[in-house]
């Protein structure tokens, strides 16, 4: 790197230095991302305790239920809760709004359910001081409180000519200015990010964060606040006032953080609406009016599944069977119910899918769109989370309903009114969720890495070639 | 005093600037879209409500017509479980619905509507006493950014929009070295500087005022019979942007070069519109901490299985509490028979929430009282203030859902005393019983109303600006 913009750099972190207004900002952004990160912290720690308490909870109500008929029980079900991944100290994502807990019941897949933002009042909704809220807002506002007059400064005082009468190429001023506020930028991004690495040891959690989701992670926000120093070293530049800089850059901060993220919402959801609920189950309905149901013996897939059983068991009628027909056809029924909702959810993630694309679009407007999904995703409280954590519970609950099922197959043959106990519950597995591995949500979000890279880049070109066409006469 | 000839050049000045043209048209662009998008998700609203009510009423219509059919001897039935007049039958088949209709001026908030549906399905055979809540299909992606609506505009961005009209009213002046040129004029330094502010202020409430007169009209919002509503509405623009305008005069006044009014203004405009906000909230988590939801419904399940491990005992201590549901009918304790199955069933959900309610109140009174401190709160923020009062005004504040949802517990405790008491005893329905059903009315009233209490902490705020503005324009407008 050229010693003139080491200079430059080095000058112009002097100045900031200097510059009590600069001091006094940096250091109420760093006290605000240190306090939102040990609330952030503590608040992890109470939620997984809680996850754990009822998470015990919720197995002692399973196994301590009274002597019932083991489809009763089903109908009764569990719940499975969410578990919490380390990461969500920094960011919480769809947490709060997308539910807790799944319900797992007979005959039906349901959706998350308690959804903690229905609890708050309507401030809520302006946002949590969380790790997340500081990094995508408050960061990129100090930036450009430090760095909207890199250059409009300079022009001001007309300090600019003195420097390229000395030799200076304006590329070089503009890296040198560019350096000096990456500097700063870098020292808060690793206190802030060293501090996170340290602290997610001590959570306790029963899972860990991988060097890669810690690496990229890291390595997304810093791109993220490497576009704002090339947009600001740039609008600086082209400039005529310090005051019209910033007006340029506050507008470009309320267009990417705040008109955006909603338009693009708004966009996604009017482009590809989800059904109504009505609509969705009136379409499940349709579907699983001519299948298999368990307590339907009589229409025609239950005839064809009766003529295969026996056919199965090499006897004619179903009281030769030497297993009670009712618990093969609850749990066939099941199956097949089962097959009905994941075609329907599906249908609904492929429409969640569409949204995601016009997101990508609008991420080419806003860097922090893609940036959000990319740190919601390994923080594990994205929408993708949330699918895969409901897609397993839902292979969960068709064991769950087949081991029941086949219990009464087994043992309800010749026996009135079938009751099994704690013997039985105790014996169902508990719901073991596996987290989706660093490298398959990585890959699943490479075009939204891909965008922060493009931004980056396109950035920092605009901003050095753009400095070098300056108008400083 | 102000002249017609100052006020005119003024005008000339300010609507010559291209950039507050531009952000201007950028607000009435914005206001557009939030005025369509909210106007889009309130017909999808009403579109849910109205299709769950056609589903309640077509029921209802079958349900009728089959007892109608089986009077008059051209049906019959084999099982109680499809027989119309069963208790079964209404149980499982004939769901009751209750819903918040839509307020006049939900255009101005989509609110906490995104979170909550406007009706909620009552049945008789599940416990929802402890989901405060109800169900659509709704992306949490777009719960989480929030959808473009009206207050949003104002709330968020009007403040920003005026801050960078107005934040270098003085300082540019002294900057470009006119300020002594102007001071040389026959005007008050003072009088000169208000009349700059006081344009851009009228301006820009105009152009909302009468933009948002334009957009409710456009959009079918009926003007003339919502006069009262309207009038708040305005009178609490008028005080929001007074607010903006006055806190932006202040800094002026301060004497600080452009570049740092503006980021001083920015920095009020954080700490009013996103600190202040998030900082109550992690507050309200630390002192008025709320269980996990979870743990109420762990404790349902809990009580189930008490009361299911001691049924016949449970049962009897039912009937004790409600001897007119007790039947001497054989059929009603026979359990291999769907009525006496089903009233079994429906006994021991209702018994468990009978054991379960005092739990699942605390919990509710809990999330009512954390809810009430945070909102007190309020008002430290002018932006907290409007917020909640748009969402009043629009129905769609958290308030308004959560009466909404207590009135509908309410409603289902009394449907089911009204129904139980015919489904234990096995009696025979007739058409006019499910015509007259009970019927859920929302009581808007319920909902508190804090208009007034909003009006005066603005005033306070604006008088208190006020006396500081006079303070400091003694000060500070002297030309040095």
């Amino acid at each position: 790197m050229p010693k003139k913009v080491i200079h430059i750099a080095s000058y112009e972190l002097k100045r900031y230095f200097r510059d009590g207004r600069a001091r006094s900002l940096v250091i109420a952004v760093v006290f605000m991302l240190m306090a939102s990160m040990l609330l952030s912290v503590r608040d992890y720690q109470l939620s997984f305790e809680a996850y754990q308490n009822n998470l015990q909870q919720v197995r002692l109500n399973w196994e301590q239920q009274s002597e019932k008929d083991p489809h009763d029980a089903a109908h009764d079900g569990t719940y499975v809760i969410k578990p919490l991944f380390p990461l969500a100290i920094i960011d919480k994502g769809i947490q709060q709004f997308s539910g807790s807990v799944v319900h797992l019941g007979a005959h039906q897949r349901k959706q998350s359910t308690l959804n903690e933002a229905k609890d708050h009042s309507g401030i809520f909704r302006f946002g949590e001081f969380t790790p997340a809220f500081m990094l995508n807002y408050v960061f990129p506002l100090l930036l450009i409180f430090l760095g909207y007059n890199a250059f409009t400064s300079e022009k001001e005082n007309q300090t600019i000519r003195l420097l390229l009468v000395q030799g200076v190429p304006l590329s070089q001023i503009a890296l040198g200015k560019w350096l000096a506020l990456f500097l700063q930028m870098i020292v808060l991004w690793m206190i802030l990010f060293g501090t996170a690495a340290m602290v997610s040891f001590g959570l306790g959690a029963d899972v860990r964060v991988s060097l890669s989701e810690w690496l990229t992670l890291a390595g997304a926000y810093l791109l993220y606040f490497i576009i704002f120093i090339n947009l600001i070293i740039w609008v600086s530049a082209k400039a005529l006032s310090s005051g019209t800089s910033l007006t340029i850059l506050l507008t470009v901060w309320i267009i990417i953080t705040l008109i955006i993220p909603k338009v693009s919402t708004n966009l996604a959801g009017w482009a590809y609406p989800f059904p109504t609920l009505q609509t969705f189950r009136d379409n499940i309905n349709e579907d699983q009016a001519t299948g298999l149901n368990g307590h339907n013996f009589w229409n025609e897939a239950a005839q064809d599944f009766q003529q295969q059983v026996l056919k199965e068991y090499g006897v004619e009628k179903i009281e030769d069977l030497p297993v009670a027909y009712g618990g093969l056809l609850l749990a066939e029924g099941e199956k097949y119910e089962s097959e009905i909702y994941t075609k329907h959810f599906d249908l609904l993630q492929s429409q969640y899918e569409h949204q995601r694309d016009v997101y990508r679009w609008c991420g080419l407007i806003s860097p922090m769109l893609p940036l959000r999904f990319v740190s919601m995703a390994l923080a594990r409280t994205d929408y993708g989370f949330l699918w895969h954590f409901e897609d397993e519970a839902e292979k969960y609950r068709v064991d769950f309903n087949t081991a029941l099922n086949m219990n009464i197959a087994e043992n309800a043959k010749g026996v009135d009114h079938y009751k099994a106990g704690r013997e039985l519950w105790a014996t169902i597995p508990q719901f073991d969720y596996i987290w989706q591995p660093s490298d398959e949500v990585i890959e699943g979000h490479k075009i939204e890495i891909g965008m922060i890279g493009i931004w980056t880049f396109i950035s920092f070109l605009l901003s050095i070639m753009y400095s070098r066409k300056i108008k400083v006469v | 005093m102000w002249t017609y000839h100052q006020i005119r050049l003024e005008l000339i000045l300010f609507f010559r600037n291209r950039a507050y043209v531009g952000l201007m048209l950028l607000l009435l662009i914005l206001m557009t879209l939030a005025a369509w998008n909210t106007n889009l998700y309130t017909q999808s609203k009403k579109e849910q409500t109205s299709s769950q009510l056609a589903l309640v009423r077509a029921n209802d219509a079958r349900l009728v017509a089959e007892i109608d059919s089986l009077n008059r001897g051209l049906a019959t039935y084999e099982s109680s479980y499809s027989l119309p007049t069963s208790g079964v039958r209404l149980t499982y088949n004939n769901h009751r619905l209750a819903w918040l209709p839509i307020q006049p001026f939900s255009l101005i908030a989509i609110g906490q509507g995104d979170l909550f549906s406007n009706y909620k399905k009552i049945v008789l055979y599940f416990d929802d006493s402890y989901e405060m809540a109800s169900e659509e299909l709704v992306s949490p992606l777009e719960q989480l950014f929030g959808q473009l609506d009206l207050t949003f505009v104002w709330v968020y961005l009007l403040p920003l929009i005026i801050l960078l009209m107005s934040f270098n009213v003085l300082s540019i002046e002294r900057e470009t070295g006119r300020l002594t040129l102007i001071a040389s004029q026959p005007i008050r330094l003072s009088t000169w500087v208000i009349q700059k502010i006081g344009i851009r202020f009228l301006t820009i409430y105009l152009l909302i005022t009468v933009f948002t007169i334009f957009l409710l009209g456009f959009f079918g919002v009926s003007i003339k019979s919502n006069l009262a509503t309207l009038g708040q509405l305005f009178i609490m623009l008028f005080l929001y942007t007074a607010f903006w305008f006055l806190l932006s005069f202040l800094v002026n006044l301060c004497g600080y070069s452009s570049g740092r009014s503006l980021i001083l203004l920015t920095s009020a405009w954080v700490f009013f519109v996103f600190l202040v906000p998030s900082v109550v909230n992690q507050l309200a988590k630390e002192l008025h901490p709320i269980p996990s939801r979870l743990e109420v419904v762990n404790h349902h399940q809990t009580m189930y299985n008490e009361m299911e491990n001691n049924l016949e005992a449970e049962m009897e201590k039912l009937y004790q509490r409600h001897p007119d549901w007790r039947s001497d009918d054989p059929v009603t304790a026979d359990l291999s028979n769907s009525t006496g199955w089903n009233i079994q069933y429906l006994g021991k959900q209702y018994l468990a929430q009978l054991k379960h309610r005092a739990v699942a109140d605390n919990y509710e009174s809990v999330v009512e009282e954390r809810n009430t401190w945070v909102e007190n709160f309020r008002i430290l923020s002018p932006a907290l203030i409007v917020q909640s009062a748009l969402v009043g005004l629009a129905g769609t504040s958290s308030k308004y859902y959560r009466s909404f949802l207590r009135q509908a517990i309410e409603y289902a405790d009394g449907y089911r005393q009204y129904v139980f008491k015919r489904v234990f005893t096995n009696h025979t329905f007739t058409v006019d019983e499910v015509k007259s059903l009970p019927r859920f009315e929302f009581d808007r009233t319920r909902v508190n109303k804090t208009f007034g209490r909003d009006f005066m902490i603005l005033l306070v705020y604006l008088f208190g600006f006020l006396l500081a503005c006079y303070a400091l324009s003694k000060q500070t407008l002297q030309i040095k």
